[in-house]
């Protein structure tokens, strides 16, 4: 981990999160057959203020991360720190107390409102929940929530299906911003919308984060959003962190094979830079985390680890899940996520990582 | 700009125009035309003429149950020994029965039972079933496997011979009508069950759930607030339908003879007295048949219109 776990701006801090959920067979008498390693040893370090980035493809256990750092999922093991508290095993009254400090806003705009419920409701639901309504000033306060994220405090009595998906996102964030909390977790917040309407929730949370300086999550698979709002940059595979670092240092220079795929995915708006790039096209999907490819978990989808066996010594090489020689250490020992030349604030978790300009 | 460390303060807003908030709530309303859901379901619902009819049906029958004193002719219960078997005339619409009884008058006040039945057992069912259903497919674990095989029970018995042993088990002594309330009502709870713990599982994953519980709301209020009102919709088009099975039920088990007490205007006991002379006297078994038939076809044409209009694919 950086060096900034002992830094006392941390706000949030997550060590070895493991989440596993059972796999079983039978309705009455339940036995289990299998484990789904969703989140599998994941430690980040959020300060305040800061914004951190969480890429992965989907279904590599960025969202299910998420809702383990909110207990909204018990976590198998592994421990939460807010603000230096270990939340953990917190009970139902502290937890409580805790929820007016993090909040979440979700992917989908259509599913994360209740449609029975008018706006105003909607956003005045979590200032009931903690019996603090009156004391904001309950309705022309919820009037100044929905006006400051761009909407018509007017439309208070409509309901969710009035609105477009931009408008709706901004409901979910006026109510995700109602307690007023230290740290919002966005999973998402703008894969389900349209490109234009993306940089308006990007910007209005970039501005929402300097009014009232908010500590962002900020999980998605869009790198470009990625990179323009966050400081920070941790890349999630298969439910591990592969990568950290800090945003330009990770663009400039990735050194996990799978952050240089990725990146070398984002197109780039200029037809003669585009054409003579250099490509990295990874192989294959992400394989079950009900199985999970021994040693390095990206060794069956790894460019690098065929490189690197094509210069080694017959002996020290072996076949990998893919059918293809490894070197023998990618299927047998985990890469730990740890210094790989760029400094300890720029950690990698491969056994042969080195710097490729992709982008 | 401001110091993460600073305690949070009130929020920086531009000042609202005073007043400009008080005018908003009525003023929206007036700008366009609010449109709830349910807003939404009865404009479908009244495009759809069948379902209209069957509303149609059903508010005469509540009509004519309520205000039978004044739509029947005579009383039901005044005899006219020498008027008896009398077939329908304009002097007794429906005819006479084996008491010269005026038949019309008799079907008039059968509405009574078929609707207090229908009404009463059918909630009793509604309660019991979406009761057990919230906290089967909510809680889910054991307490739903619990349920659910409790359900299947219910399931496994022939309706009609459930309700015997129940009214049979309560004994004579007890009121027949609450009896029967009882008997169908109990019974009828595990299709309402089933049906609500499945909509209760599908929008317990929804995402405003999990906003919910982000937000610290408890059980009590995610189950009131955010999952009952949004799972209710499938158990509303299966209780209007049901309401005419129970309806069916009762004239069925009077007919039986485990209905309400004989001599009671019944439609199902009509049918069952008349059914003897149903060559030579047809309007006895015909006319409390044909309200049996309406009053069925009814809530099933509303339940129909209901389903079609709340089918979130047509939304």
């Amino acid at each position: 981990m950086p060096a900034s776990d002992a830094d006392s701006a941390e706000l949030l801090s997550v060590r070895h999160l493991v989440k596993h959920f059972p796999v079983t067979q039978g309705i009455v008498f339940k036995r289990q057959v299998g484990t789904v390693s969703a989140v599998e040893d994941v430690s980040l370090s959020i300060r305040k203020g800061e914004t951190l980035g969480l890429v992965g493809e989907s279904g590599c256990g960025k969202s299910t991360a998420a809702r383990c750092i909110l207990r909204l999922l018990e976590p198998t093991s592994g421990s939460l720190l807010f603000e230096g508290e270990d939340f953990t095993r917190a009970g139902r009254g502290r937890m409580q107390e805790l929820r007016r400090e993090m909040q979440i806003i979700f992917q989908d705009p259509f599913s994360s409102l209740n449609p029975r419920m008018t706006v105003r409701s909607i956003v005045s639901e979590p200032l009931i929940i903690h019996g603090i309504y009156e004391r904001e000033g309950g309705i022309s306060y919820v009037g100044d929530l929905l006006e400051r994220v761009g909407l018509n405090p007017e439309h208070g009595n409509r309901y969710p299906h009035e609105f477009s998906g931009g408008q709706r996102q901004r409901i979910g964030v006026a109510r995700a911003l109602a307690l007023r909390p230290k740290l919002i977790i966005c999973d998402e917040p703008v894969s389900a919308l349209d490109v234009s309407v993306q940089a308006q929730i990007v910007n209005l949370l970039e501005d929402l984060q300097d009014e009232f300086a908010l500590t962002y999550l900020f999980i998605a698979h869009d790198l470009s959003i990625v990179r323009h709002i966050s400081d920070r940059v941790a890349v999630m595979y298969l439910g591990k962190i592969v990568e950290v670092g800090d945003r330009t240092d990770l663009y400039e220079r990735p050194l996990h094979p799978y952050t240089q795929g990725l990146l070398s995915a984002i197109p780039v708006p200029d037809p003669n830079k585009e054409r003579g790039r250099e490509r990295v096209i990874l192989r294959g999907d992400v394989p079950s985390p009900l199985n999970p490819p021994s040693g390095c978990r990206f060794h069956p989808r790894c460019f690098r680890a065929e490189e690197v066996a094509r210069t080694q010594a017959v002996d020290t090489v072996g076949v990998g899940r893919s059918g293809r020689l490894v070197p023998r250490i990618c299927t047998e020992e985990e890469p730990a996520l740890v210094e790989r030349g760029l400094g300890p604030l720029h950690p990698a978790a491969c056994h042969f990582a080195v710097v490729k300009d992709v982008v | 700009m401001s110091d993460a460390a600073v305690q949070p303060g009130p929020f920086v807003v531009e000042p609202v125009t005073p007043g400009g908030l008080d005018a908003g709530v009525g003023g929206a309303a007036a700008e366009l035309p609010m449109m709830t859901l349910w807003g939404d379901v009865w404009r479908r619902l009244r495009r759809n003429k069948l379902a209209i009819l069957g509303s149609a049906i059903i508010l005469g029958l509540v009509l004519t149950a309520a205000l039978a004193p004044l739509i029947a002719p005579y009383s039901p219960d005044a005899q006219n020994l020498s008027n008896f078997l009398a077939p329908p005339s304009l002097r007794h619409w429906f005819g006479t029965d084996n008491l010269g009884r005026d038949y019309f008058s008799r079907v008039v006040y059968g509405s009574r039972v078929s609707i207090s039945i229908g009404i009463v057992a059918t909630f009793i069912s509604v309660a019991i079933g979406m009761s057990l259903g919230a906290v089967s497919g909510y809680f889910g674990g054991k307490i739903d496997a619990v349920v659910m095989r409790v359900a299947d029970v219910f399931f496994s018995f022939p309706f009609i011979v459930g309700a015997i042993i129940i009214i049979t088990a309560l004994g004579p002594s007890f009121p027949r009508l609450l009896a029967l309330f009882i008997a169908i009502g109990v019974l009828g709870w595990a299709t309402v069950g089933r049906i609500f713990r499945s909509s209760v599982l599908q929008v317990r994953q929804a995402d405003y759930v999990e906003a919910a519980r982000a937000l610290g709301a408890g059980h009590f209020r995610i189950l009131t607030r955010h999952v009952v009102p949004n799972a209710i919709a499938p158990v509303m088009v299966y209780s209007t339908i049901y309401t005419g099975l129970v309806i069916l039920t009762e004239a069925a088990l009077s007919f039986l003879g485990f209905g309400v007490a004989s001599g009671t205007p019944a439609w199902g006991l009509m049918v069952a007295d008349g059914k003897s002379s149903l060559t030579s006297q047809p309007w006895l078994v015909l006319f409390p048949g044909l309200a049996i038939v309406l009053t069925v076809l009814g809530f099933i044409f509303l339940g129909d219109g209901l389903r079609d209009s709340m089918d979130p694919r047509l939304r």
